[in-house]
């Protein structure tokens, strides 16, 4: 197989081995190692531009960061990750996808930002039969209703997060009427629609539903139509919409007056640091990140991330920190034959994420994604205790 | 499955962060939801589910 390394993929390569330089002899000793041989080849779908490129820059930090760490190598084989800028454009996700996988002959692809650019690759790579890493891009139906072998998600899916915070508002924070705005595409309906689900479940009223466009440059015209006759306003504004959207909630006088709460990645800390944080103070989200967290493997991720970055990891950078160590675990898993595609999901190889824990199942004999694989009995009657 | 963690924004110094309050262990995409019945569902959009109590 011909091997093509673009100027990009050249600069990225450099980077990265200039990082894992100063990791100690243990890397630059695997990094001896991998000289001569094959680079494994990671095609990598950002969004860097665009209404969401400060999250989508946090993707490819995040992912960055663990490859520096590993010296830039996997199962003695040096990596090289081809990035491709999608723009958070569906029609160019389909492109960079083509492009990465005929022309760059990628190993493994990883899924763009947005749900929609998700749904937009799907056909193509359950056609071309290349394995893909789900780490962010969460439209529900890739690992539900049009799941495939291919599609391999250590991330999430958009109503998830939502479900028992639904069912938590209602029941903990006991409010009855909630009006939603969110973004006017398939994220913003899931993510939504899980938490009209459970909230509604629980006795709560969902009583005005807004969507605004992805991108929408002035929030004035939405926020004057909230009702104010409800307990809270539930939103899910994506990238920069978020710091538009709530700059609006607070000049307009509902800050303070109608509790905000949202979708996790209203106040991830990729849109955190561009908020005045008179806008944020308060806000209730959930999400399974907090850069906060006080668990050892979360906060040595985010130390290592703050002294390479000087910011917050974002939930952007954090599952993209897994989710390289995901594919890691599945390179050598496989002894490094990753241009083996029978053999590239054989029996599973548990790994747990290094920062949140509790992601609990490898890649699997059936090749079904992560979230498909786990049995609904598993998780009775433990989703529920308490830690604060 | 994973962890879902309820985070309010805490303003420290000047600097807003996530404070954890409250934390679900191990969700998964079905919540307590039977997969098969969940997934004969169709998938959450725009008028789904519909808006029962807008006037």
């Amino acid at each position: 197989m011909a091997r093509t390394l673009t100027r990009r993929a050249l600069l990225t390569r450099g980077a990265l081995l200039a990082g894992a330089a100063a990791c100690g002899l243990g890397t630059l000793r695997s990094l001896v190692y991998a000289q001569g041989r094959a680079p494994i080849r990671i095609g990598f779908i950002a969004d860097i531009t665009g209404t969401v490129a400060q999250s989508g820059r946090d993707m490819l930090d995040g992912f960055q960061l663990y490859l520096a760490e590993k010296g830039s190598a996997m199962a003695g084989r040096p990596v090289d990750l081809v990035v491709e800028d999608a723009a958070g454009v569906p029609a160019n996700a389909l492109t960079k996808a083509r492009k990465l996988v005929e022309q760059d002959r990628v190993h493994i692809l990883t899924a763009p930002l947005l749900a929609s650019e998700g749904y937009a690759i799907r056909d193509y790579i359950a056609e071309r039969n290349m394995p893909t890493l789900f780490a962010v891009c969460s439209a529900d139906d890739l690992t539900q209703r049009k799941r495939a072998p291919v599609i391999i998600r250590t991330g999430w899916s958009s109503s998830q997060p939502s479900h028992p915070f639904g069912e938590w508002v209602a029941k903990t924070l006991r409010y009855k009427r909630v009006a939603t705005i969110g973004s006017d595409y398939a994220f913003g309906y899931e993510v939504v629609g899980g938490f009209q689900r459970t909230f509604e479940q629980s006795g709560g009223q969902v009583v005005q539903k807004i969507w605004a466009p992805l991108g929408t440059p002035d929030y004035s015209p939405y926020v004057t139509q909230i009702r104010r006759d409800v307990d809270a306003v539930f939103s899910i504004p994506v990238g920069a919409d978020a710091i538009r959207f709530t700059k609006a909630y607070r000049q307009y006088g509902l800050k303070g007056r109608i509790p905000l709460i949202g979708g996790g990645v209203l106040m991830d800390e990729s849109l955190l640091r561009g908020m005045d944080p008179a806008d944020a103070e308060g806000t209730i989200t959930a999400l399974m990140w907090s850069a906060a967290l006080p668990t050892p493997q979360a906060q040595r991720f985010v130390a290592a991330y703050r002294a390479k970055y000087q910011k917050d990891p974002s939930y952007y950078a954090e599952t993209n920190y897994s989710g390289a160590q995901w594919i890691h675990a599945a390179v050598e898993h496989i002894d490094g034959k990753v241009e083996d595609r029978e053999g590239c999901c054989g029996p599973s190889a548990p790994c747990s994420s290094p920062t949140r824990r509790e992601v609990r199942c490898g890649w699997t004999s059936t090749r079904t994604s992560c979230t498909t694989s786990t049995s609904a009995k598993s998780r009775s009657g433990a989703a529920m205790r308490r830690t604060r | 499955m994973h962890n879902i963690y309820i985070r309010k924004v805490e303003v420290r110094g000047g600097h807003a962060q996530n404070t954890v309050i409250y934390t679900f262990h191990n969700v998964s995409q079905f919540w307590t939801f039977s997969p098969a019945a969940f997934l004969a569902q169709p998938v959450y959009s725009r008028d789904y589910p519909p808006c029962r109590y807008c006037a």
